[in-house]
């Protein structure tokens, strides 16, 4: 079978903004949404695409998340043909480099998507929660008979200084690209979602790889380069729910909007699921004593106490006369009778004491200092 | 530990919950919320290091055979573990004739050339946590034929009617009959034995010369056979409830409400494992008020619920108030709806501001898929 897009998947970062919650797991293994883990998004998105090979490239603590992607049968993606591939940095006849930066990291990996021979590649990160059909968009890409698409998503004009922006024409054609403009001409921001033409793509890092002055990276080398090359370069627009959760408030904010009425990522969609690992565990009891309002809880968790605003991951316990308020609990963590949690990320396996006080109105607090024996 | 061969038994033929037993056989049907029956008698096996097992199938296949498909699900090693059905539509118009002897004497060969030496044969309707290692233990130090495990109850008189029950001298069965509830205290069997396999083979063997209506429970209860087969009792004290009944099926699901009671069945060292559905986590609204409730993924709660099993993707709409009832996955409470008493069988939808309220002599029931 021809392989028409292979999917490459950069998560390769620690995230070192989400604290000790990626101190020992890249940023992509990140928990998210009461079951899922953030890459879980960008390989399920694949997955229901039609995508049939992906590859994950890994670097920073890549334990948990290597072990992760490689159980290609959670997405569906595993088969005769069809794969999750974990691409570490190797030794290689050359010697020993890590990634250099995104584009470095694709580079050292082209003998991978040469074995697949693809038309197109997709380049996706994989630390961002959204929900897209990556085969609407290579259908963009092949109308326009672009040589590179980049997906897009209309933000602030404020928003617009932190991001690579696309200025374009009505055909949504870009003739400039700015990494991160002080004075932005343009609302249009990259969602760090490509898809090149594989030749473009294999010409284009070979020559960036040669040249020592590169920071081997797409939004400040290769696109640059390839609009002064002249090639057709396209922006995807894109109006769904997206967000990059790389920060404790962006994590906290994005789990308080999957709470808003009519849940922007739709994430009980029968036809476009997020796929995740399926972890066995007892049924979910609520107790006599509980109350809970406007909360998302999983499997096996045990509540009789009060829970409001708030995501609950597996396994959690909330005993009675706990409060929970606009919190997020990660994977079984237990909260013992009366203590009163507001405003809070609680990490994995953490135990909050009877009648402990954590949280305040005026910012969001990350607990990750007491681990259940 | 031993390697042993499962086998997953079908019910007694007296076994039957009304109304749902229209739409799939027992082993398939949803139970507290999120499994399917025979997920349990497949999880004891996994946990107890089993890991060929067959599945004997009476009727009603499709639904079974999808859930528990090739069993990777189960944890069964993909390689060196296997997981075979065994189903026959021979006899399947003749329900006298359609027993475990027959289905299993038709694929004696199956069981002949398994290496394991013993062979655990347990019905899934009975629900409980079971190591049949320990089983196994006892039935090579006794040096018995068969063991039998049962359970002593103290609510056989309202509870196991239609089970069977044994008469037990110094712990070797001496009578098997029908339980119909008279007395309170009885030893409850839980239709499941460990013998070796030779011994099973032989067993269907004669069984199945002596009478086609033979079953493995009813050859052993005969008044000759129990005399001269050394049958000894295995005291299991664990969680016991036997599905036979939609009565039995509907009070099961409730009584396990109870997280105290549940933790009798559930451990985090003893999973039972069942087939994903990829739904999301369940969901409370504002407006929520839950109660006593055991809630599967994919849920969406608006309204009132108080005790109460919900399944996979059940909806109760704003204002709807479900008491006392147990919903099968994907149903749909509607808008200021009242459910109480209730078994509310897989897809169906309760319209706008209907009640649906059964008492506890007669549980209501709503039919798979109806729209009420």
């Amino acid at each position: 079978m021809k392989t028409e897009m292979l999917a490459m998947i950069l998560a390769g970062g620690r995230g070192t903004r989400l604290m000790e919650l990626t101190e020992k797991a890249a940023k992509p293994a990140v928990h998210f949404g009461g079951k899922y883990r953030i890459i879980d998004f960008p390989l399920s998105n694949c997955a229901n695409s039609k995508i049939r090979y992906v590859g994950v490239l890994t670097q920073y603590e890549s334990i948990v998340l290597n072990s992760y992607v490689s159980q290609s049968s959670f997405w569906g993606l595993d088969g005769r043909d069809r794969g999750t591939f974990v691409l570490n940095p190797r030794e290689k006849v050359t010697g020993f480099s890590l990634y250099m930066g995104t584009a470095d990291a694709i580079y050292q990996n082209l003998d991978f998507m040469d074995q697949y021979n693809p038309e197109y590649v997709l380049i996706l990160s994989g630390d961002h929660i959204y929900k897209m059909d990556y085969d609407h968009m290579l259908d963009f890409h092949k109308e326009n008979n672009a040589d590179l698409t980049i997906a897009g998503l209309t933000v602030t004009f404020e928003e617009a200084t932190r991001f690579g922006i696309m200025n374009t024409n009505k055909d949504y054609s870009i003739y400039e690209f700015e990494e991160k403009p002080p004075v932005p001409k343009n609302n249009l921001a990259s969602m760090g979602i490509y898809i090149f033409n594989y030749d473009v793509l294999k010409k284009a890092l070979t020559e960036d790889a040669a040249r020592e002055d590169s920071a081997h990276d797409f939004g400040k080398n290769i696109i640059p380069n390839l609009l002064n090359e002249g090639k057709r370069l396209f922006a995807y627009p894109f109006d769904g729910y997206w967000k990059d959760v790389g920060t404790i408030d962006s994590l906290w904010q994005a789990h308080m909007d999957l709470l808003a009425q009519g849940d922007p990522l739709k994430l009980d969609d029968e036809n476009w699921k997020i796929y995740t690992e399926d972890i066995p565990t007892t049924p979910q009891f609520i107790g006599e004593n509980a109350c809970l309002k406007g909360s998302s809880i999983n499997q096996g968790c045990v509540v009789d106490g009060t829970v409001i605003n708030s995501v609950l991951f597996r396994d959690v316990v909330i005993e009675k006369g706990a409060e929970i308020i606009n919190s997020v609990i990660m994977p079984e963590s237990v909260v013992k009778r009366g203590a009163k949690l507001k405003n809070c990320i609680v990490g994995e396996k953490q135990l909050i004491l009877e009648n402990e006080v954590i949280g305040s109105d005026d910012k969001i607090e990350l607990f990750t200092s007491r681990e259940v024996k | 530990m031993k390697d042993i061969l499962g086998i997953v038994n079908f019910e007694n033929e007296s076994a039957r919950i009304e109304g749902l037993s229209n739409f799939r056989s027992i082993p398939a049907m949803s139970f507290l919320g999120r499994y399917r029956v025979v997920d349990f008698v497949l999880s004891n096996m996994v946990n107890s290091g089993i890991d060929h097992i067959k599945v004997l199938i009476k009727d009603k296949p499709r639904s079974l055979i999808e859930h528990i498909g090739i069993g990777s699900h189960y944890n069964i090693n993909s390689k060196s573990g296997s997981l075979q059905i065994l189903y026959s539509d021979k006899n399947i118009t003749n329900k006298l004739y359609f027993t475990d002897v027959n289905l299993l004497s038709q694929y004696s060969s199956y069981i002949r050339e398994a290496n394991q030496e013993y062979v655990v044969i347990a019905p899934s309707y009975m629900i409980c946590k079971i190591n049949y290692q320990d089983v196994v233990e006892q039935h090579i130090k006794t040096g018995a034929d068969v063991t039998a495990v049962y359970k002593q109850v103290t609510d056989g008189d309202k509870h196991f009617i239609g089970c069977e029950e044994f008469d037990l001298i110094n712990n070797r069965v001496v009578l098997m009959k029908v339980s119909h509830g008279s007395t309170s205290v009885k030893n409850i069997s839980l239709e499941t034995y460990v013998m070796h396999k030779d011994f099973l083979l032989d067993l269907i063997d004669e069984a199945a010369q002596r009478s086609a209506a033979y079953s493995i429970g009813a050859f052993l209860a005969n008044d000759d056979n129990i005399k001269y087969i050394n049958i000894q009792g295995y005291k299991y004290e664990g969680y016991l409830a036997c599905l036979n009944s939609l009565e039995e099926y509907y009070y099961t699901n409730l009584e396990l409400i109870n997280h105290v009671k549940a933790k009798e069945l559930f451990s985090r060292d003893w999973p039972v494992y069942t087939k994903t559905n990829d739904s999301p986590p369940a969901h409370y609204t504002p407006r929520a008020e839950v109660k006593n409730c055991m809630v599967a993924n994919g849920c969406v709660v608006q309204g009132k619920i108080e005790n109460c099993i919900l399944g996979r993707g059940v909806k109760i709409k704003k204002g709807a108030r479900v008491k006392n009832a147990v919903l099968l996955p994907n149903t749909i409470i509607g808008e200021d709806a009242i459910v109480e008493n209730a078994v509310i069988d897989k897809d169906a939808k309760i319209l706008v501001n209907k009640e649906i309220v059964g008492n506890d002599d007669q549980i209501a029931y709503v039919r798979r898929g109806d729209t009420i």
